[in-house]
């Protein structure tokens, strides 16, 4: 039984430090490269049409907003098309939308509604796909803050290199709000800034929802978006990087999309444990098989069963916890264990300092009592994302696969963004 | 060396294949194996086979990385015997270190200087200097800690810098430092690398994250500790702060300009290897800190070549492969300062002045003395070790040098232990009660004479001075001289080898007693003190005498007979003791007690033949003669041992006398060296006086502590008055009797020593049988007169038992002389001076009696 437990241990041991250098090495990927993580883009003149995409669900509160953000991108109106999408029982989004689109009065803006199932927002996004004339489609999400030159980095990095995916930065700024929230949002910067960026160079990338371009062509060749999987941004990824679709990530501070973290533990809840049922649906599947060579499928399937060890790390917790405090370990075999504890001390020390850094190019004010809590938050918070991913890995398990849908109270634009977000530079 | 040309390519592939031929040629035969290398090699043997990181006690001697890597290595390559012995793998790993730090002597150079001929240079002198040769071919922490160091100056020289090269040279760099914690003193050249090198911008992360790594990784080992709870000292524990504290504090700490400083002292063994590398790169390391005020480039190796030279001059201990750390620092400095010197001097002639000076230096260093290349002096060692697998039973507990551990374990020896081991370690000489082989080697020499104390004879003093010596390697080299004679333990050098058969004591608990005697009664003057009533007496500094003796301990014996001398043998009339002295030595009772004065005597003279002292024997004959003078009566032809000079009671017509003085074996010895009186009558005498005490009865009269001898009849009677306590009985006195009777029986199977002894046997059996146990005291008809048991009057039983092969000796002697003692190296009560000395002789004639070695060692 002992040599069970140890072996249980070890393996453990093994497989959480594995994957806390790997996280390490990957969130540093952006620092450590600053030639690749800030590429000069030049600017090219207008030349590629894009379409957004915004599906949008009892987004009443936000979505008057956001189609506002979108049309005041500056980009040439007759290379830009904007489809709101809608399901036709949403009467208040519809009314919302349909208003401003009408006090807009510009032709490239269109509502679409559609009536059939699943109702979700794949499906939702292959509707809107099918009256998409342009080049490039783009996705945001109700609540997206797109920065106005966002269509002109897009059009100047297709113009110049061949790319078929362009993923645009995406960032939570509300980091103060919530007690999970600096961990969250820094969660985000990591991604986005670094992680993304060495996934894509790896050739195996689930892509972000919102403020992704993928090339029009690219997505009829993989029949649009997968309307049975809970995570369709990640799914879509993996088939363009079976396609061998060139995905390139931009992320800078000035231009990434601006959002906002869930507003209460059990949003968070929701929406983690839809991505980690997502992430299991796909490795269930098996099509990130066909990725061409071994190290592309290996990385994958380290990503895709992130929601399985995480959810076997929060298991293995009361385990350690029973060995440290009543099994008597082999010095060297305690000494090993406390491996990811000094992963644990460098990942507190890598969010704060990610935080200075994300307050200071965000020109967010700087809450030092909210960064000097962060060490405290570290335990806490790994815990919720290990039950979030037994929650997801267990409801994939018993295949629930209902839309849990996550609220949006535009905090993100009550706080930090436009003329607001300059009252909070330091 | 990704920017290196093709032509370099092939320039750094030919250096490297020189630097592995110097290396590899004769590897396996010189240098000797030094004790080091058979430590680290036992513990990667230790972690592969035991799990464990030392196969003794680990005491945090040093951080364990480098033999976790010696025994990666042997688990790659097949074992410790792929190679020959175990060292021998060990040697094969080192010249892999060497060629990889070679490479990066060169590529380091070539990335200051930009120029080969610099590159060249260096790593020329790095391979052909015999100082090095010499220590790097042993398997040594400092070579695998310079592999450390090395790569991770080879980072800090890295063209373009980014944030995972510095996070990987802070790690080699602390790898060092777990592999040697000397490579503590690179340190300030990291700092400096990590300083300069962090962008603007993103200091706190370049900087952070590099030490982070730098110190977690190097927090392991004092997590390990405390994980142990070995981080703290505590008494009678194994501590990591406490063996750094102990470390730090090793060496005399003289300053480093004095003569005899420590690394003064080195400066001159180093420089008898190679005469030409240590000034000429001192100086140049001072000239390439001049320089490096505007070639900013040099300042991190100078930083580097400081953080090693201020750990050479802080005045702790240096031992001479310390100085391998230094060797590429060295270096790389000559070699810029003669790219230097060139590019100044010679501007337009560059190329003939790199040619010219790169043959003189191969010329200078090849032309130093080489036995590197031809001298085998691993073959007396490797002889040994084939000697003991041919001729030593597996069961054999043998002392030996650290080199021969795996091998000799590989191959069932599973009692083969570290000498010092054996020597200091209460863990492991616990475990034994003999010692049969000391496989002698220079090393061991070395540490014995190092940890030599005045007051504490070595393993090797007690063992090798009773043993014989079964095999002998006569040294390789001319000019190695061996000295073993206690008083100067010296050996020149590791080229020979020779097995000690121990074929007498020490047994191990017998040692250990002598020195927790030592410890607390014998005073450093030589004085041997009671610590319950606080004087000293003939008797016990007689009795000191024969352990000191027994035991080899030559520094002891001197002291104890040295104080004897000047302080009790002070009587105006004779040559014999004054009994009792107090603290000051102060006599107290001029009176002599004869027994004292015959085993004073008697040791003496075998001291004498023992140490070849003729001193000892003039000694020695001075007081037998004023013995027989002054001591020994004649009442109707027989010859009578008086107990004192003053013992005649005239109210009473006798002679008092005490029949435990009586040593038969004793007068056997007198008679040799003073022919002139008629010991050996004595001796007959002693054996009839003794049955005569036995009276007429079924049951032998047992002897009695004190008798009176009527100075005309010479028939005995009982004490009245004179003795107070138990004078008629058999107890404190008498038991001696049977003792002495015991010991001549020993030597020289006297058929009346026999039959005298057997004739108490089956008193004494029925006594253990029907008790368990034996009264301190009998009335000479054989009641009990006291119920408790004492150690020292057992001594007399258990004499009469062994001797008579009786199945309660085992029993009486494993109840009285080995459960009553305690592993700190006592017998019963600690502060019983008389239980301490009986038990301890019994412990020695029982060793001498089971292996029947009369005639050898005396009791």
């Amino acid at each position: 039984m002992t040599t069970i437990l140890e072996t249980t241990i070890f393996l453990m041991t093994v497989l959480l430090t594995l994957q806390g250098l790997i996280f390490l090495s990957l969130s540093l990927y952006a620092w450590n490269n600053p030639q690749e993580s800030e590429p000069q883009v030049k600017p090219q003149p207008p030349q590629t049409s894009f379409t957004a995409i915004l599906p949008a669900r009892h987004e009443q509160e936000v979505i008057a907003d956001t189609i506002r953000a979108i049309s005041q991108i500056h980009y040439p109106q007759q290379l830009t098309q904007t489809i709101i999408v809608c399901r036709s029982d949403d009467h208040e989004t519809i009314t919302a939308a349909q208003k401003t689109i009408n006090s807009l009065q510009r032709p490239d803006i269109q509502l679409i509604t559609f009536s059939d199932y699943p109702i979700n927002k794949p499906h939702g996004l292959n509707v809107a796909l099918q009256y998409a004339r342009n080049d490039v489609v783009v996705i945001f999400d109700a609540e997206d803050e797109p920065h106005p030159q966002i269509y002109q980095i897009a059009n100047s990095i297709f113009a110049s290199q061949p790319t078929d995916i362009l993923q645009a930065g995406v960032q939570l700024v509300n980091y103060q709000t919530y007690w999970f929230s600096p961990l969250n949002v820094l969660e985000y910067y990591f991604w986005f800034k670094s992680i993304l960026r060495v996934l894509a160079k790896l050739g195996v990338i689930p892509l972000g929802g919102n403020t992704v371009f993928i090339k029009r062509q690219v997505l009829n060749r993989l029949d649009g978006w997968n309307e049975h999987c809970l995570t369709e941004d990640a799914d879509i990824g993996i088939r363009a990087s079976i396609l061998g679709a060139i995905t390139r990530v931009y992320y800078h501070e000035e231009y990434a999309t601006l959002e906002e973290t869930p507003h209460t533990v059990k949003d968070f809840i929701k929406q983690r444990s839809r991505w980690n049922q997502g992430y299991i649906q796909i490795l269930l599947r098996g099509e990130w098989l066909h990725l061409p060579g071994w190290h592309r499928k290996i990385i994958a399937f380290a990503l895709l069963s992130t929601p399985i060890y995480l959810a076997i790390s929060l298991i293995y917790l009361p385990i350690a916890l029973y060995a440290i405090f009543f099994l008597k370990l082999s010095a060297g075999l305690t000494l090993f264990t406390l491996l990811p504890t000094y992963i644990l001390i460098a990942i507190a020390l890598l969010s704060i300092w990610g935080l200075f850094n994300l307050t200071e190019s965000f020109n967010l004010r700087r809450h030092h009592a909210v960064i000097c809590t962060i060490p405290l938050l570290i335990i806490p918070y790994q815990t919720l994302l290990g039950y979030c991913a037994l929650r997801g890995v267990l409801r994939a398990f018993f295949k629930t696969s209902t839309w849990e849908k996550t609220a949006h109270a535009n905090l993100h634009r009550k706080k930090f963004t436009g003329k607001t977000l300059a009252k909070e530079v330091v | 060396m990704r920017n290196l040309s093709p032509s370099k390519y092939l320039l750094l592939l030919s250096l490297l294949f020189f630097a592995a031929f110097t290396h590899a040629y004769n590897m396996q035969g010189f240098p000797y194996f030094e004790n080091d290398e058979g430590t680290y090699m036992s513990q990667a043997w230790s972690l592969l086979t035991q799990g464990r990181l030392a196969p003794y006690t680990y005491w945090y001697d040093h951080a364990p990385l480098g033999w976790i890597i010696i025994a990666a290595w042997t688990f790659i390559t097949g074992g410790f015997s792929t190679f020959g012995l175990a060292v021998d793998s060990g040697r094969v790993l080192m010249l892999l270190t060497h060629v990889l730090n070679s490479a990066l002597v060169f590529s380091i150079a070539h990335r200051i200087s930009a120029n080969k001929f610099t590159a060249t240079l260096a790593t020329t002198i790095y391979i052909l200097t015999p100082l090095g040769i010499y220590f790097r071919r042993r398997v040594l922490l400092d070579n695998l800690m310079l592999t450390f160091v090395l790569l991770s100056i080879h980072l800090f020289y890295a063209r373009t810098q980014t944030l995972a090269k510095a996070i990987l040279a802070s790690f080699l760099l602390a790898c060092a430092t777990l592999t040697k914690e000397t490579a503590i003193f690179f340190s300030p050249a990291l700092l400096y690398y990590l300083t300069v090198n962090a962008p603007k911008k993103q200091k706190a992360l370049f900087l952070g994250a590099p030490l982070f790594i730098f110190l977690s990784t190097i927090s392991l080992y004092f997590m390990y500790a405390a994980i142990k709870t070995e981080l703290f000292p505590a008494a009678n524990k194994v501590s990591l702060l406490g063996t750094l504290q102990y470390q730090a504090s090793r060496g005399d700490f003289i300053p480093f300009w004095h003569a005899d400083s420590e690394i003064f002292k080195q400066y001159f063994e180093w420089i008898k290897r190679d005469p030409f590398l240590i000034p000429l790169g001192a100086v140049s390391v001072l000239f390439c800190t001049i320089l490096s005020s505007f070639q900013k480039n040099l300042r991190l190796l100078m930083l580097a070549s400081w953080g090693i030279t201020i750990f050479f001059l802080r005045g702790g201990l240096v031992i001479d492969f310390y100085i391998i750390p230094a060797l590429p620092f060295l270096c790389l400095s000559i070699a810029l300062i003669f790219q230097f010197a060139i590019t100044q001097i010679f501007k337009h002639f560059q190329a003939q002045a790199h040619l010219a000076t790169l043959i003189t230096v191969i010329a200078l260093w090849l032309n130093l003395p080489a036995p590197h290349f031809f001298i085998n002096e691993t073959a007396p060692q490797r002889a040994l070790i084939t000697h003991i697998l041919n001729h030593v039973s597996t069961e054999a507990v043998l002392a030996i040098d650290a080199y021969a551990l795996v091998d000799l374990r590989q191959a069932g020896y599973s009692h083969a232990h570290w000498f010092w081991k054996l020597w200091t370690d209460p863990e492991i000489y616990q475990q034994y009660t003999r010692l049969d082989y000391i496989a002698l080697t220079h090393e061991m020499v070395k540490q014995m004479a190092y940890q030599k104390t005045p007051n504490q004879p070595t393993l090797i003093e007690s063992a090798y001075a009773t043993g014989q010596i079964h095999f002998f390697i006569p040294p390789v080299s001319q000019g190695t001289y061996l000295q073993l004679a206690p008083e100067n333990l010296h050996s020149t050098n590791g080229d020979w080898s020779a097995l000690v058969t121990v074929t007498t004591p020490p047994q191990l608990p017998l040692f250990n007693a002598w020195q927790y005697y030592k410890k607390h009664y014998l005073q450093p003057n030589g004085q041997i003190l009671d610590p319950q009533n606080n004087f000293t007496t003939s008797e016990a500094q007689a009795y000191a005498l024969k352990r000191a003796r027994q035991l080899g301990d030559y520094t002891a014996f001197q002291q104890i007979w040295h104080w004897t001398q000047h302080h009790l043998q002070v009587r105006a009339s004779d040559k014999l003791f004054a009994w009792q002295a107090d603290t000051t030595g102060a006599i107290q009772d001029y009176a002599n007690a004869t027994d004292a004065d015959i085993d004073i005597a008697f040791e003496l003279y075998l001291a004498s033949q023992k140490w070849h002292n003729p001193a000892y024997l003039t000694a020695s004959k001075e007081i037998i003669n004023d013995l027989w003078r002054h001591c020994v009566v004649e009442i109707n032809q027989k010859y009578y041992l008086l107990p004192s000079t003053n013992s005649f009671y005239a109210n009473q017509q006798a002679y008092l006398i005490n029949p435990s003085y009586y040593d038969p074996f004793a007068f056997k010895t007198f008679a040799k060296i003073d022919p002139a009186n008629p010991w050996k009558k004595l001796v007959d005498n002693t054996y009839a006086f003794l049955s005569s005490l036995q009276g007429n009865t079924k049951q032998p009269l047992l002897p009695p502590n004190w008798i009176l001898i009527d100075i005309t009849t010479g028939q005995n009677r009982p004490v009245y008055d004179i003795i107070p306590h138990n004078a008629n009985d058999y107890g404190y006195d008498a038991f001696r009797i049977f003792y002495r009777i015991a010991s001549d029986y020993y030597h020289t199977k006297d058929s009346r020593a026999r039959d005298y002894l057997s004739a108490h046997q089956t008193f004494f059996e029925t006594e253990v049988a029907t008790h368990q146990k034996l009264s301190a005291i009998y009335s000479v008809t054989g009641r009990a007169v006291v119920e408790y048991d004492s150690i020292s009057t057992a001594v007399g039983a258990w004499s009469v038992l062994e001797v008579g092969n009786s199945p309660q000796a085992t029993p009486t002697y494993q109840k009285y002389f080995v459960n009553t003692y305690n592993n700190e190296g006592y017998f019963g009560d600690a502060q019983n001076y008389y239980d301490q000395n009986w038990a301890s002789f019994a412990t020695h004639l029982h060793y001498l009696l089971a292996t029947q070695q009369g005639g050898g060692d005396h009791p």
